[in-house]
């Protein structure tokens, strides 16, 4: 509540920490919907700038950071599907050096995600907004439950249904997960 | 590959989030083992982070940071230019009225 006092009146280390805080949560959140590395850092900013344009123009979070930065991030992922003709999705894993990992792990790895990505799309809208609160902005089943206006087992349900979609998928194109 | 039961799959993704590791889950469902084992580990791909490069996000602060300074240097200008206003308007009303 302090930080976002302070971020109301646009004070740069608040706002510094609120950056350091969310940027790869909302940056992971787009990712997962928007399947594209370049495009997911490019909304991510974009997201963090209305902020600032909301708290500048008084009409930004009053009570949490959290809540309001999914609404905006789902309004600018919804905003850029719109604006899409036509999706083209490029590697996600392009940059996903992992550190302690053998060649071959990190091809697998690679590999999987690349799958994962391409067959993420299959998915519904909500399902697919359910894997990126839970496996993207790394939140709770409790908070995605408040988040969407459902009960926690409907949550529970519809992340377990995903997984097990993708997994059909990725067995059926012959990706050992 | 046989249709799980849903409240199964769920039971998994909580073991998982409590801590299990897939071999543990496996364990307590032997007989559902090899339609479990590409669902858990999809589970686990999922929850592989996705780090941006470090440089974007150092940029994107970088930016973040400009815009807002931008920002409070309007506000401020707007709170002067306010204020002025405010002070020229009762000058000229102290005027009228006295």
């Amino acid at each position: 509540m302090q930080l976002l006092r302070r971020a109301q009146k646009l004070e740069p280390e608040a706002l510094g920490q609120i950056h350091d805080l969310y940027y790869m949560r909302i940056y992971r959140y787009v990712a997962f919907r928007v399947q594209d590395q370049h495009t997911a850092e490019d909304l991510t900013s974009e997201i963090f700038l209305r902020l600032l344009t909301a708290l500048h123009d008084r009409q930004g979070p009053q009570h949490t950071l959290q809540g309001w930065l999914y609404g905006a991030a789902a309004n600018v992922v919804k905003e850029f599907y719109r604006r899409q003709v036509r999706f083209m999705t490029a590697p996600l894993a392009e940059n996903m050096a992992e550190n302690g990992r053998t060649l071959d792990d990190q091809y697998d790895l690679i590999l999987l995600r690349q799958n994962l990505v391409a067959v993420l799309q299959d998915l519904t809208d909500e399902q697919q907004n359910v894997l990126a609160l839970r496996f993207g902005y790394e939140l709770p089943i409790r908070e995605v439950a408040r988040l969407l206006g459902k009960s926690e087992g409907a949550v529970k349900m519809l992340q377990a249904r995903a997984i097990g979609s993708l997994s059909h998928r990725l067995v059926a194109l012959g990706v050992e997960a | 590959m046989k249709v799980l039961q849903e409240s199964i799959l769920v039971d998994c993704l909580d073991r998982l989030e409590a801590g299990a590791t897939v071999a543990e889950i496996l364990a307590k469902y032997p007989d559902q083992r090899d339609e479990l084992m590409p669902f858990l580990t999809t589970a686990v791909a999922l929850s592989a982070s996705i780090p941006p490069p470090a440089v974007a996000q150092t940029e994107a602060r970088q930016r973040f940071l400009a815009e807002a300074a931008a920002l409070r240097r309007q506000r401020g200008k707007n709170f002067g230019a306010g204020r002025l206003t405010r002070l020229l308007r009762a000058l000229v009303l102290g005027q009228v009225v006295g």
